[in-house]
C-alpha cells in the first residue's frame, strides 16, 4: 500500500503546482477540482471517511461549480504567464516543503491526542459516531460558529453590490433536464438518510447540507437554463424568501437557543441533558443541514440582481 | 517510512505551493486557490496527525469538516470581490496591479 | 445570572444575523442590540468591582478542559471587551447619522462585534482560528463597502494577506496538535517545551499574527484598505480588528508559549517596531490624501505596540506583579489611547470629506478655518496620538521607555521618542495651515451673514457627527487622570 501513498503524493503535488503554474485559468479551475478529489483519496488513506465525503462534496463539487461559474464570468480566462523567475522559483517551495516536512518526521511517532477522551466519553454524548458527537457536542461552540462564518460570507458577498448573480448556461439537449429530474429527488433522499446515519457512522450535517446544496444548485442552474436569463427562477426566489430565510438562521438559533437552555438548566453553556442529547443533537443538526444547504446554495445563485 | 511521514512531507509541500501561487502568481484566481490549498495543507497534518492513533483520533476530523466549510465560505467570497476587482479594473484584468 | 458571558457574544451574533437578512430593520435591530449590549458590559464590571464571579475559566459543554472548548476572562479580556464595546458603540452612534452608512453595515459589524467578543474570551486555538476568519471576513466586506474606486482591490488586497494570515495560524495550529494533542491554551502552558516543532509551530503562528497586525513589513495592505473604507468601517479596522490579531500574539507569548520567549524574538520585535514608526511615519508626511495620512499613522502607532511586545516577550525584563497592579497592564493602555484616538481621527476624516467631497489633504482647510470643533477633535487627537504628558498614550509609552532603560535597550529610546516628534509633524501638515487660515480667515472679508468667505461651516453636519469623535478623543485625556484599573486588577 506504501506504493499507492507515495504514487498519491505524487500525483497531488503535480496537479497542485500544474493548478498554480498554468496560465490557462480553465486548466486551473479544472485542475483543482482534481485536486479536491485527490484529496479526499488521500482522506480515505488517512482513516477519515467523514472529511473525505465533505471533501468530495464541498471542496471538489461546489468549490468546482462556484470556480466555473465565476470563470464564466471573466472577461480574459488567461493570467500572465509565469516568468522566467517564478518558474525557478518554483523549485523553492519544493526544496523548503520538503525539508520543512523531513523536519517534522519526528511527529511519526504515537503522541498524545485527544482519542481516549472523546471515546470514553462517548456513551455520555448522546451518538455513538465520535466524529458527530465531537461537532455537536464536544467542540459544539466551533461549529455553531461556523454556521455565523457562512452567514457572514453570504452576508459579506451581498455588501459587495449587485453584479454578483450568475447569468446561467445554455442548455444543449436536453440531457441535463431528465437528469436534475431524477438527480434532484435523489440528492434529496440522500442527504436524508447521511444526516440519519451520522449518529452511529460517517455522516451527518455538513455532508448532508453539502448534498442538498447540490440538489438545490442543479435545479437552479436547470430552471435558469430553460428560463432564460429574462425570468429569475423561481428556486432562487424561493431560497431568498423571507420566510426561508429564516431557516437560514435556523442553525445558528437553534445551537444558541439549546445552548443557552442548557446553561440556565446547569449543563453549562453549550451543554446538553445526557438523556435528550441524542434528540437534541439530531433537532440541531436537522436545523443546521438546512442553513448550510440554503446558504451555499445562495453564494452560488447571488441574489439575482445585477448592474444596468 | 510509513503512510504518516509521507503525508506529513507532503503536507509540508503543499503548504509551501499554496505560499507559492499566493506571492509569485498575479492572477487573484490563482492567489486564490493558492490560499485554499495551503488550508488543505493544513488539513493534511491535522488528518496525519490523527492517523497515528488506533482507532484514528475523532477531533482533528471535526475541525478539518469545520476547516473545509470556512475555506469555501471564504473563497465564495473572494471569488465574488475578484469579479468586482475584474469589473472595475480597466483592462478587465483580475490582479492588483493597478491598485497602487 | 450567568448568562452575561455568552450573552455578550450569542446577542450581537444573532441581532446580526437577522440585520443581515433584513437590512431595512438593521437599524433598529442595531439600536436594541446596542443597548442591550451597554447593560451587559456595565453589569459585567460592576461584578468584576465586587464578587469577579465572571473571573476565569469556563468550559464550554459540561465537558471537561482538553476535550471541551475553553473560555478565559481575565482583567485583560474583560478591559478588552469593555474597549471594543465602547468603541463600537461610539462608531455606530456616528455611522447612525451618517447619511452614507450602508445598510450592510449595521448586520456586518454585528456580527464582526460577535466575533471580536468570540475571539477575546476563547482560550483554544482552533476555536480562535474560526474566530480570526469570521472576523477577517467581515473586515474584508466592511472595506468593500465603499464604492469608491479601487476600493475593491484594496478589500481583495485585504482579504488574500488576511486568509494567507489564517493558514500559517492554522498551520500552527496543526503543529501544536500534532506535538501535544491538546488545543487549549491553558493546558498547552503546563506541557509546553522546548522543541523544534514547538519553536516552528509558533514562529508560523507569530508571522500569521504579525501580517493579520499590518506589523511591518508585512503592512502594505493597510493604507489601502484603511484609506477607501467608508469612514466608520475605516475607524473600526483601524481601532479595534488590527488589535484583535495583536492582542493574540500578546495571549500567546506570555501565556502558553512563554517558555519559548527569548532575546533574539525580542529583538526582531523590536526592530520591526522601529522600523514601523519610522517608514509609517515618513509616508504619512508624504501622502496627499487625507484618510491614508491617518492610516500610515496607525502603521507607525503599531510600531509601539510591538515594541512593548518586545519589551514582555524579553525574558530578561523582570515584571513585577503585584495584588493591586500589574505593569504589564500598562500595554493596555496604549492598546486603549490608540482605539479611541484613532477611531476619532477617522471619524473627524469622514466629516471633512463630507463637507468637502475631497480626499486630498489640500483640500481640507476650506473646513478647517470655520469649524472650531472639528479643529480641536484635531488638535486634542494629535497630541493624544503623540503620547505627549497627560494623555492616556503618555502612560503606555512611559512604561516603554522606563522598561527599555530598565533592559539596557538605549537604542529603543530613539523611534520612542522620535516617533512623538514625528507623529506632531505629520499632523501638523493638517494643524499648522488650519491654524494660519483661522487667523486669516478672522480678518478675511465677512458675507453678509457675518461668516468668512470661502469657507465650509461645520454646522452643515448633524452636531452627533461633531460630537462622537470629540468625545472619543476627550476620553483620552480624561482616562489619563484614572489610569489605575477600576477594580483591584492582576492578571
Amino acid at each position: 500500500m506504501i506504493i499507492v501513498d507515495l504514487l498519491l503524493a505524487l500525483t497531488i503535488v503535480l496537479v497542485a503546482a500544474r493548478c498554480l503554474y498554468t496560465s490557462n485559468l480553465a486548466e486551473s479551475v479544472v485542475m483543482f477540482i482534481v485536486f479536491g478529489l485527490l484529496l479526499s483519496l488521500v482522506w480515505v488513506r488517512l482513516y477519515a471517511p467523514d472529511t473525505a465525503l465533505a471533501e468530495v462534496a464541498i471542496g471538489a463539487g461546489l468549490a468546482g461549480a462556484l470556480l466555473l461559474a465565476t470563470l464564466s464570468q471573466l472577461h480574459l480566462t488567461h493570467a500572465a504567464k509565469a516568468t522566467a523567475m517564478a518558474r525557478i522559483s518554483l523549485i523553492i517551495p519544493v526544496l523548503l516543503g520538503g525539508a520543512l516536512g523531513v523536519s517534522l518526521l519526528s511527529l511519526v511517532q504515537p503522541a498524545p491526542g485527544l482519542s481516549d477522551l472523546v471515546m470514553n466519553n462517548i456513551t455520555q454524548s448522546g451518538v455513538e459516531h465520535p466524529v458527530t458527537a465531537v461537532l455537536l457536542n464536544y467542540r459544539a461552540w466551533d461549529t455553531a460558529l461556523e454556521l455565523a462564518i457562512l452567514m457572514w460570507a453570504w452576508a459579506a458577498q451581498r455588501a459587495l453590490g449587485p453584479n454578483l448573480a450568475w447569468h446561467g448556461v445554455r442548455l444543449q439537449g436536453l440531457v441535463l433536464v431528465y437528469f436534475s429530474r431524477l438527480m434532484v429527488p435523489l440528492l434529496a433522499l440522500v442527504a436524508g438518510y447521511v444526516l440519519w446515519q451520522g449518529a452511529y457512522a460517517p455522516g451527518g450535517a455538513f455532508q448532508a447540507g453539502a448534498l442538498l446544496a447540490t440538489a438545490f444548485i442543479l435545479a437552479f442552474i436547470v430552471q435558469q437554463a430553460q428560463l432564460g436569463q429574462a425570468n429569475p427562477a423561481v428556486i432562487r426566489r424561493f431560497i431568498h424568501h423571507w420566510a426561508v430565510k429564516l431557516l437560514w438562521l435556523g442553525g445558528l438559533l437553534a445551537f444558541f437557543v439549546v445552548g443557552l437552555a442548557g446553561l440556565l438548566l446547569g449543563y453549562g453553556f453549550m451543554g446538553y441533558a445526557p438523556a435528550y442529547a441524542g434528540a437534541l443533537i439530531l433537532a440541531i443538526e436537522i436545523a443546521a443541514t438546512f442553513s448550510i444547504a440554503l446558504i451555499l446554495a445562495a453564494l452560488f445563485t447571488g441574489e439575482g440582481r445585477r448592474y444596468e | 517510512m510509513n503512510e504518516i511521514a509521507i503525508y506529513l512531507i507532503t503536507g509540508s509541500v503543499l503548504f509551501c505551493l499554496g505560499l507559492w501561487g499566493v506571492v509569485m502568481r498575479e492572477h487573484l484566481l490563482h492567489k486564490i486557490l493558492g490560499v485554499n490549498i495551503m488550508g488543505s495543507a493544513a488539513f493534511m497534518l491535522f488528518l496525519a496527525f490523527a492517523a497515528r492513533a488506533e482507532p484514528a483520533d475523532a477531533v482533528p476530523h471535526a475541525l478539518v469538516l469545520t476547516g473545509i466549510v470556512v475555506a469555501i465560505s471564504a473563497m465564495a467570497l473572494a471569488l465574488a470581490l475578484m469579479k468586482r476587482v475584474a469589473k472595475e479594473s480597466e483592462q478587465h484584468q483580475a490582479t492588483l496591479e493597478d491598485s497602487q | 445570572m450567568t448568562v452575561l458571558l455568552p450573552g455578550l457574544v450569542l446577542l450581537p451574533l444573532i441581532a446580526g444575523g437577522f440585520a443581515a437578512l433584513f437590512r431595512q430593520q438593521g437599524r433598529w435591530i442595531t439600536l436594541a442590540t446596542g443597548l442591550g449590549m451597554l447593560v451587559m458590559l456595565v453589569l459585567l464590571s460592576i461584578d468584576a468591582w465586587g464578587v469577579g464571579q465572571y473571573q476565569g475559566l469556563w468550559t464550554l459543554g459540561g465537558w471537561e478542559r482538553p476535550l471541551a472548548i475553553a473560555w478565559y476572562l481575565d482583567d485583560l479580556a474583560h478591559l478588552m471587551l469593555l474597549l471594543v464595546g465602547l468603541v463600537s458603540l461610539a462608531i455606530m452612534a456616528y455611522a447612525w447619522f451618517d447619511t452614507e452608512t450602508s445598510d450592510h453595515f449595521w448586520g456586518l459589524w454585528l456580527g464582526g462585534w460577535g466575533a471580536m467578543n468570540a475571539l477575546l474570551l476563547s482560550s483554544d486555538l482552533f476555536n480562535i482560528y474560526v474566530t480570526i476568519e469570521l472576523l477577517g471576513l467581515v473586515a474584508v466586506a466592511l472595506v468593500a463597502l465603499s464604492t469608491k474606486a479601487g476600493a475593491a482591490a484594496a478589500a481583495m488586497r485585504y482579504l488574500i494577506i488576511s486568509l494567507t494570515g489564517s493558514m500559517f495560524f492554522l498551520l500552527g495550529v496543526a503543529l501544536i496538535y500534532g506535538q501535544y494533542g491538546r488545543l487549549d491554551l491553558i493546558g498547552l502552558a503546563e506541557v509546553v517545551e522546548h522543541n523544534w516543532v514547538t519553536h516552528l509551530a509558533w514562529s508560523i503562528m507569530l508571522l500569521g499574527l504579525l501580517a493579520k497586525t499590518a506589523a511591518w513589513p508585512l503592512h502594505g495592505w493597510l493604507p489601502l484598505a484603511h484609506g477607501r473604507a467608508p469612514t466608520a468601517a475605516s475607524a473600526l479596522l483601524s481601532a479595534l480588528v488590527i488589535k484583535a490579531s495583536f492582542y493574540l500574539m500578546w495571549r500567546f507569548g506570555v501565556g502558553p508559549f512563554a517558555a519559548l520567549s527569548n532575546e533574539l524574538i525580542a529583538m526582531l520585535l523590536a526592530l520591526l517596531g522601529t522600523m514601523a514608526i519610522f517608514w509609517g511615519s515618513w509616508r504619512a508626511w508624504k501622502t496627499p490624501l487625507l484618510k491614508e495620512l491617518i492610516a500610515w499613522s496607525t502603521v507607525a502607532q503599531i510600531g509601539y505596540l510591538l515594541i512593548g511586545l518586545a519589551i514582555l516577550f524579553n525574558p530578561q525584563s523582570i515584571l513585577t506583579v503585584s495584588e493591586q497592579f500589574n505593569p504589564s497592564l500598562l500595554l493596555f493602555w496604549l492598546i486603549a489611547a490608540h482605539a479611541l484616538t484613532k477611531a476619532g481621527l477617522f471619524l473627524v476624516a469622514g466629516n471633512l470629506i463630507l463637507l468637502t467631497h475631497s480626499y486630498q489633504l489640500k483640500d481640507q482647510l476650506a473646513v478647517l478655518c470655520n469649524s472650531p470643533l472639528t479643529l480641536w477633535t484635531l488638535g486634542l487627537g494629535s497630541v493624544a496620538l503623540a503620547g505627549l504628558p497627560l494623555t492616556l498614550g503618555f502612560i503606555g509609552k512611559w512604561w516603554l521607555i522606563e522598561s527599555s532603560v530598565a533592559l539596557g535597550q538605549f537604542w529603543l529610546l530613539a523611534p520612542l521618542i522620535l516617533g512623538g516628534v514625528f507623529t506632531l509633524a505629520y499632523m501638523g501638515r493638517l494643524l499648522q495651515p488650519a491654524f494660519e487660515q483661522r487667523l486669516l480667515c478672522q480678518y478675511a472679508p465677512k458675507q453678509s451673514d457675518g461668516r468668512p468667505a470661502e469657507c465650509i461651516s461645520e454646522r452643515q453636519l448633524a452636531w452627533p457627527l461633531l460630537a462622537v469623535p470629540f468625545i472619543l478623543v476627550l476620553s483620552v485625556w480624561v482616562l489619563a487622570l484614572f489610569p489605575l484599573y477600576p477594580w483591584g486588577a492582576t492578571l
